[in-house]
């Protein structure tokens, strides 16, 4: 294929370019030699036979000008020259290319930070075969209720016979395990699936295998477990041997049968932290009943995969289908006033759902700042070329075409962004873990932040685009002149109204895109601080808090079993014993949650309010507390008395907080009526004996719930959290708390230990995460803008030095010159406001779910971030105000 | 007519060189002779349209150069038909004779 050959001829060339034109010169002087030899042998005299030879064979300089057309790639070779008379050029200027490539690598690097996060948590698909078709599946109880009810074991399984619907279902059953055996008692996370959970999720274990026909055909908890990477490594030394290997967990003899690959993760949600170990069962023993019951319902959720063939609507629908047939079937364990029904969801969408609209939020406020970027480059350049156009009159007269003016120029600025880009980059690379370090820990994947692939190409894709859009308006625009008056020496009637006029409109949009990322940056930090400063209903400070998980042995001879409530409420009877004896301690008290220390199920309750006889149905979120929680946490009592000792169980009693006692016995005294708690068929009747302040349970910017508490000696759990309120600093006792834990019970594992200050912040690391990073946008945007406006207004000044010193020498005060000066960048500013005004409040409803108690049009923020932004505006006018005050009339009339 | 300058399609110029080269391989100032000598002094061929040409056929791979001694030790880039080359001016000569063919008759035609 000779067009093929000759490319390839071609591209050898170009890097042998000066070794060809040599030896061309060799061949071609040779052949001349030959030629005048011939001539002389004809008999010539010897000038006669060079110019005779010379005549011959035509001009040399043209036959070398034909040749190198052959072998170069004219283009190419235009190319590289504007290249490097651009770079030349750049270089001369140090200051406005080291201002420009910052810009620009500003941009180019906050965009592919934030795109990289955009890219990791919600564009990348979840890392297993077909991930689209893995669905997360929750149930509702009453139509219209947002919290989700566990599952009964009846109901997985006849989720598992939906063929057509499921190809695969698990359970999704997370535990606090007890790892005993080692040096300190372990809290590790467990997770109860199905057999098929990893069958479901199609991955294979890195070490041995996964569930097999053993583990499924046992009643209770099968012995083999699957073990996470990190948890090898972690509490089994990593040891490759670990295989067969026995641990405790619970009191109970677990065995290794797999290890997973480090990486993989459970796609969904845990108590804590990543899963430690997997295990799988009958369930036909505890927890569970030996007979199974459709009506208690214990199983949180599941995660399916779809049937192949069948979409996501399809599945809901015979879903929607069973439920209703299930209704039918088992009318005893499905009230009519209950419509339990299954819900299949995406399972990607399902994780990310929450985070979303945060991240395409960042996402917006930084491609403002890259617009705001480009802007400010392409007027520096606009600026530039003014000062430019002698040389390009020049390069005009001698004969470059419009479009090769252009081409210069476009190249310069690619240039530019080319290098901006590389360190934007760099700046994206090193942005990452300083996000970690603030993001908070619900984001999914946002560990596996890295610049990648996708990343990449987007860094380069948008320095590319970026550099040839703003480079190409700024060129279109210098190569427009008249060679006549540009030419002459020191042409400063160069700017055109027209000119001028587009350079103002860049500025104002560069303050019009500040304004709305202002404004932006200051609703949301509002809506921080309004969280930050709502009353969390108890005092947080001084408190330190934690929690223990008392081991459940499935084998009843084992010691300490606190499968008994007596020996429950014994252990914490002495803790409580323990820790007020601690010195420095002012109270301390146990229950199964505290305040602000993540989500929570609400139970179903029955108000006995006495409007009908069955009494209204509702849900509560239900916590068993010691007698001196209230005391410990400071959270005030309204009505009626809190528990005492006394209250063992004997006569249930409970205590209601105000936003209950509102909601199911609003207008009468709650004192002496009944709630109960309903699980299944039976409701558990308790008479409430007071009535407490309400308490912010799950964040500091939910509305408050409805909160049932019940003593810890009537009913006593597994899962426990101690509370200790000391007079001095919390956090010095914390060992002194652990040490009296451990002489009640050395095998309890701690976790999750906290002041309750911490706990606080932690609630609200979201929002504080979104406030610091469009914050940290809109100050960067307010720093372009300003010097958008410095660079514009100095400028002007430059360019009316002769009016304004026509105007000294006229009798104007300074004042006045300062006065003229900062009314045009005023303007300026005022015009970008209004227009910013206008986009921001169209921005501002896509803020609308993250705004707490701050209304989107909020007067306040607005007017005081126009008034900043003005004052930002006149201060950039100040500095060329004073230059345009120091004019010399004289030397300014006399300049051309 | 020897020192008219005739002017010559590109594409003939390149078959004409390969049909000079076609016995023995020949540096510039030879092949510019052997073309004087075969068109019977019609074609006096200029550097700057022989030198390119050899470019050219260089490039598609229908010529091989290499360097060595004209016949007075003279250092000179002696061309030579590469077997392609050799394919290539076999069609393009049929398809010459072809096309004068038919332009004959027609010119002929009243």
């Amino acid at each position: 294929m000779p067009l093929l050959r000759s490319l390839q001829f071609k591209l050898k060339c170009l890097f042998s370019r000066r070794r060809k034109e040599a030896e061309l010169a060799e061949e071609m002087h040779a052949h001349i030699e030959m030629q005048v030899e011939a001539n002389r042998a004809a008999g010539m005299a010897p000038e006669e036979a060079r110019l005779a030879a010379l005549r011959r064979l035509g001009g040399i300089d043209q036959a070398k000008e034909l040749y190198r057309d052959e072998w170069s790639i004219r283009w190419l070779e235009a190319l590289a020259r504007d290249a490097r008379h651009g770079a030349r050029v750049l270089l001369s200027s140090p200051g406005f290319t080291l201002v420009a490539i910052a810009t620009f690598a500003l941009g180019i690097g906050a965009s592919s930070a934030v795109f990289s996060i955009v890219e990791t948590v919600l564009l990348r698909p979840l890392p297993f075969p077909q991930p689209g078709r893995l669905v997360d599946v929750a149930f509702t109880l009453t139509p219209n209720a947002p919290t989700n009810v566990p599952c009964s074991v009846p109901e997985l399984e006849d989720l598992r016979g939906l063929t057509d619907v499921f190809a695969e279902v698990s359970m999704v059953f997370p535990m606090d395990g007890n790892l005993t055996g080692v040096a300190e008692p372990q809290r590790v996370e467990a997770l109860a699936v199905s057999s098929n959970y990893f069958r479901l999720l199609g991955v294979a274990p890195a070490l041995g295998r996964t569930f097999g026909t053993e583990e499924a055909s046992v009643p209770g908890w099968a012995q083999g477990c699957v073990l996470s990477h990190d948890a090898w490594k972690n509490y089994f030394g990593g040891d490759p041997a670990v295989v067969g290997k026995k641990f405790s967990m619970d009191y109970d003899t677990f065995r290794v049968v797999g290890v997973m690959p480090p990486g993989f993760r459970h796609p969904g949600r845990t108590l804590v932290a990543e899963v430690d170990v997997w295990f799988t069962g009958g369930l036909r023993t505890a927890p569970f009943t030996e007979t199974p019951k459709r009506d208690y319902r214990l199983i949180p959720g599941a995660i399916g995969r779809l049937a192949p063939g069948v979409s996501p609507a399809a599945a809901q629908a015979r879903l929607d289908h069973f439920a209703a047939r299930v209704r039918n079937d088992f009318p005893r364990d499905y009230r009519s006033t209950e419509r339990w029904a299954p819900h299949a969801r995406g399972l990607q969408e399902m994780l990310v759902g929450e985070v979303r609209s945060s991240i395409w939020l960042l996402f917006g406020a930084v491609v403002l700042v890259l617009l705001i970027c480009c802007a400010t480059v392409a007027n520096l350049m606009l600026v530039r070329s003014i000062a430019r156009r002698q040389e390009m009159a020049v390069r005009c007269a001698l004969g470059a075409s419009r479009s090769a003016i252009v081409r210069q120029l476009v190249v310069e600025s690619v240039l530019i962004a080319a290098v901006g880009g590389i360190g934007g980059l760099l700046l994206a690379y090193n942005l990452p873990p300083l996000l970690l370090a603030l993001a908070p820990q619900s984001v999914p994947h946002l560990n596996e932040l890295s610049v990648n692939g996708p990343v990449l190409a987007f860094a380069l894709g948008m320095s590319g685009v970026t550099g040839l859009l703003f480079g190409l308006l700024p060129a279109l625009r210098a190569s427009k002149f008249e060679l006549g008056p540009d030419l002459k020496v020191g042409g400063r009637t160069g700017a055109a109204p027209t000119a001028q006029r587009r350079r103002l409109a860049l500025v104002a949009a560069q303050v019009a895109l500040s304004m709305m990322l202002l404004a932006g940056a200051g609703l949301l930090l509002r809506s921080f601080l309004n969280a930050w400063q709502t009353a969390p209903g108890f005092e947080p400070r001084h408190v330190v808090t934690g929690r223990m998980w008392l081991p459940p042995p499935t084998d009843p001879q084992a010691r300490q079993s606190y499968h008994s409530h007596e020996n429950r409420v014994r252990l914490v009877r002495e803790l409580e014993r323990r820790l007020r004896a601690i010195p420095g301690v002012e109270a301390a008290a146990i229950g199964t949650e505290v305040p602000l220390a993540g989500t929570r199920r609400a139970n179903e309750i029955v108000a006995d309010n006495g409007s009908n006889e069955a009494g209204t149905n509702g849900d509560a979120l239900v916590t068993a507390v010691s007698t001196d929680y209230f005391r410990t946490l400071g959270v005030r009592l309204l009505r009626g008395r809190t528990f005492t000792d006394a209250d063992d169980g004997r006569n249930g009693v409970a205590l209601i907080n105000a936003a209950a006692a509102e909601r199911y016995y609003a207008g009468m005294d709650p004192i002496g009526r009944r709630v109960g708690r309903r699980y299944g068929d039976t409701v558990n009747w308790c008479t409430i004996v007071g009535v407490v302040d309400n308490v912010k349970a799950e964040s500091l910017d939910r509305p408050d719930q409805p909160q049932v508490y019940v003593p810890l000696y009537q009913e006593s759990a597994l899962g426990l959290a101690f509370l200790v309120r000391t007079k001095g600093g919390a956090s010095s006792l914390v060992s002194a708390v652990r040490g009296e834990i451990h002489t009640a019970d050395a095998d309890l594992p701690i976790y999750s230990v906290f002041t309750m200050e911490e706990l606080l912040a932690r609630s609200l690391t979201q929002r504080k995460f979104i406030a610091v990073i469009i914050g940290s946008f809109a100050g960067v945007s307010l720093l372009l803008a300003g010097l958008g406006i410095y660079g514009v207004i100095a400028l002007t000044v430059t360019q009316r030095g002769r009016e304004i010193g026509l105007r000294l020498a006229l009798g104007a005060s300074h004042r006045q010159i300062t006065t003229m000066v900062l009314r045009n960048g005023l303007v300026i500013a005022c015009a970008g406001i209004g227009v910013g005004v206008l986009g921001g409040a169209l921005a501002t409803l896509a803020l609308r779910g993250l705004l707490f108690q701050t209304h989107p049009l909020d007067p306040l923020t607005w007017g005081s971030i126009a008034a900043l932004l003005l004052a930002v505006a006149a201060l950039a006018c100040w500095l060329p105000a004073r230059r345009a005050t120091k004019v010399d009339p004289m030397v300014a009339l006399r300049c051309d | 007519m020897n020192k008219e300058k005739s002017a010559l399609l590109q594409g003939t110029l390149d078959m004409l060189i390969l049909k000079a080269l076609q016995l023995e391989p020949m540096h510039g100032f030879g092949l510019s002779n052997r073309l004087g000598q075969m068109s019977k002094g019609v074609f006096q061929v200029e550097m700057g349209s022989l030198y390119p040409a050899l470019c050219r056929l260089e490039a598609r791979g229908w010529l091989k150069a290499k360097w060595g001694t004209s016949e007075n030790n003279r250092r000179a880039r002696f061309y030579e038909l590469t077997a392609a080359g050799r394919k290539q001016l076999e069609t393009e000569a049929s398809e010459w004779s072809l096309l004068s063919s038919t332009i004959d008759a027609m010119l002929r035609a009243t």
